[in-house]
């Protein structure tokens, strides 16, 4: 009998999503709904941004609805985070979240008036007697008294309802943020940025927020770098300049190195970088190793072509080993490497550097024997075996697998793999 | 002029620098990132890439300690690490004699086959 009321949105496996002009009492009586949403408001879609910035890892809030919850009604809030922000320090995360979370007041007072408009209207026709029993209870042994009384809704014509949150989250953030600390946060800055008052125990409104993790653009991984002072930041691998004038926009006070064999991705990055301004900062270099002294570099970012021939005679495969010791020589102690690999170049990694992460697949570099094994098909840079299997054995030991993380580029997945270097080792 | 500090496309010993031309940009001066790179560079290897595209403003033969403090010092350090650009030239290396082109700002450290 509804559904000729109502024009369906969307649907996904158990949400229907619809537009109706029913009056709200007709909705609550629906049965075959759970839980009913109220779309108040919507964020855009993010799109990519051009330069993702440390400043965008925390979003604003992306939707606002009013859900039911037995008979009444919570404000709840999505709020997507970047993927970047799990690898923040805590006190920087909890000043970024603080930031950007509440955004345009206005929007939340009309979410506010909204809502209580709703409430109101609800308890008007129900009353609070037809309230179940058992809800009531429950309600009295949380410490939550939501007054619905319509002066008190009226009450909230001052702008400045108690409240408290509830923030749940999901996925790779629940793993590495306590939800209670992320509800403190929220909390106190909504408190000082609306004006609101956090009460724990009596609270007119409650604010939950579903957090999860957005990932965002493949030059999100940049930040990793942000955390410590890079003086020098190397790309040995960066075709057309792209990661290394991101990263210039992050870090205003460190120097580029690019280097590619190419010379018409060469001439290209140098145009971009004339073009972004950044001519002081940056370094171009044509070349298919990496003509640095050992440990002249605090940081390596690398997105690792994933079908390019490195040379004219080697594929990437093979090639890996030897572009890694590279990275790993011109390191300094404590320097960052992070690459942004295809699922088979990760797979391969993972058997020649040791991780920090406990990963019954990892082995030592050291007790890697299986060297000429790992070469896909014959090189040229690896003629002799027997000094292979010795390069092999020194080479990548001071390297450890910090992190790896997924990340979708649309079409394909790729890992994003970290790594410090611990030591130098003597050759 | 960074690259210049200390590298070779061989082993790690100074290049010699040659340049047809050179450009001196204008960049802004931040005395803390002047300071914190001087640690990173090989000071012999500096001093010999400045003198090789004459901008050398008698910078000494070794680093005196507390340069941190001396504006003036890092002014020139920042002249010659930031601001001197080689266009065209060459950089040698030392040991083998190989000579590295540089072309629009760009040095060409592409090896051979045979000789990596």
């Amino acid at each position: 009998w509804f559904w000729p009321l109502a024009r369906i949105v969307e649907h996904i496996p158990g949400r229907v999503f619809f537009c109706c002009r029913a009056a709200l009492q007709e909705l609550m009586r629906l049965k075959s709904a759970e839980r009913l949403f109220l779309l108040l408001r919507k964020a855009p879609p993010t799109s990519l941004p051009k330069n993702p910035g440390i400043t965008q890892v925390c979003s604003k809030v992306k939707c606002i609805f009013i859900r039911t919850f037995r008979l009444r009604f919570r404000l709840s809030f999505l709020y997507p985070i970047n993927d970047a922000f799990l690898v923040l320090p805590p006190a920087k995360a909890a000043s970024m979240i603080q930031q950007s979370i509440v955004g345009n007041p206005d929007v939340w007072r009309q979410a506010l008036s909204t809502w209580a408009a709703l409430q109101a209207e609800l308890n008007g026709s129900h009353g609070r007697g037809q309230k179940r029993k058992r809800e009531e209870e429950e309600d009295d042994v949380n410490g939550i008294k939501e007054s619905v009384e319509s002066e008190d809704a009226c009450g909230l014509g001052q702008n400045r309802p108690t409240f408290r949150v509830s923030c749940r989250c999901s996925g790779a953030i629940a793993r590495c943020c306590n939800s209670q600390n992320l509800s403190r946060i929220i909390g106190v800055a909504i408190s000082q940025q609306l004006g609101w008052k956090a009460d724990l125990r009596h609270c007119k409104v409650i604010l939950c927020f579903a957090v999860y993790a957005v990932v965002n653009d493949l030059l999100s991984f940049i930040s990793y770098c942000l955390f410590f002072d890079a003086s020098v930041i190397l790309d040995p691998m960066c075709g057309v300049g792209t990661i290394l004038l991101e990263a210039a926009q992050e870090c205003p006070s460190a120097v580029f190195i690019g280097m590619d064999s190419e010379e018409a991705q060469l001439q290209k990055a140098a145009e971009n970088v004339e073009a972004a301004g950044q001519v002081n900062r940056m370094l171009l270099v044509q070349s298919s190793y990496i003509p640095l002294p050992t440990g002249s570099v605090d940081a390596v970012l690398c997105d690792v072509p994933f079908g390019r021939r490195f040379s004219c005679s080697t594929d990437m495969t093979s090639a890996l080993p030897r572009i890694l010791a590279e990275m790993e020589r011109v390191l300094s102690d404590g320097g960052y490497l992070v690459l942004l690999l295809s699922l088979q170049l990760s797979g391969q990694i993972k058997k020649l550097v040791k991780s920090n992460t406990p990963n019954p697949e990892s082995r030592a570099a050291g007790r890697n024997t299986k060297s000429p094994d790992h070469t896909h098909g014959v090189s040229k840079h690896s003629s002799e075996p027997d000094e292979n299997r010795e390069t092999e054995r020194l080479k990548l030991s001071s390297l450890l697998l910090q992190n790896t993380h997924r990340v979708s580029l649309g079409s394909t997945d790729a890992i994003i793999h970290t790594y410090t270097k611990t030591h130098t080792l003597t050759h | 002029m960074i690259q210049n500090s200390g590298r070779s496309g061989c082993l790690n010993t100074e290049g010699e620098v040659h340049a047809t031309e050179v450009k001196v940009n204008e960049v802004e001066f931040n005395p803390q990132f002047v300071s914190r790179m001087i640690p990173k560079l090989e000071w012999s290897a500096l001093i010999q890439a400045a003198e090789g595209v004459g901008h050398r403003q008698d910078l000494p033969d070794t680093l005196v300690s507390n340069y941190e403090n001396d504006e003036d010092f890092l002014h020139k350090v920042h002249r010659v690490l930031l601001e001197v650009e080689v266009i065209e030239g060459s950089l040698q290396c030392p040991e083998s004699g190989r000579e590295f082109p540089i072309s629009k700002g760009v040095p060409n450290m592409l090896l051979n086959e045979d000789e990596s």
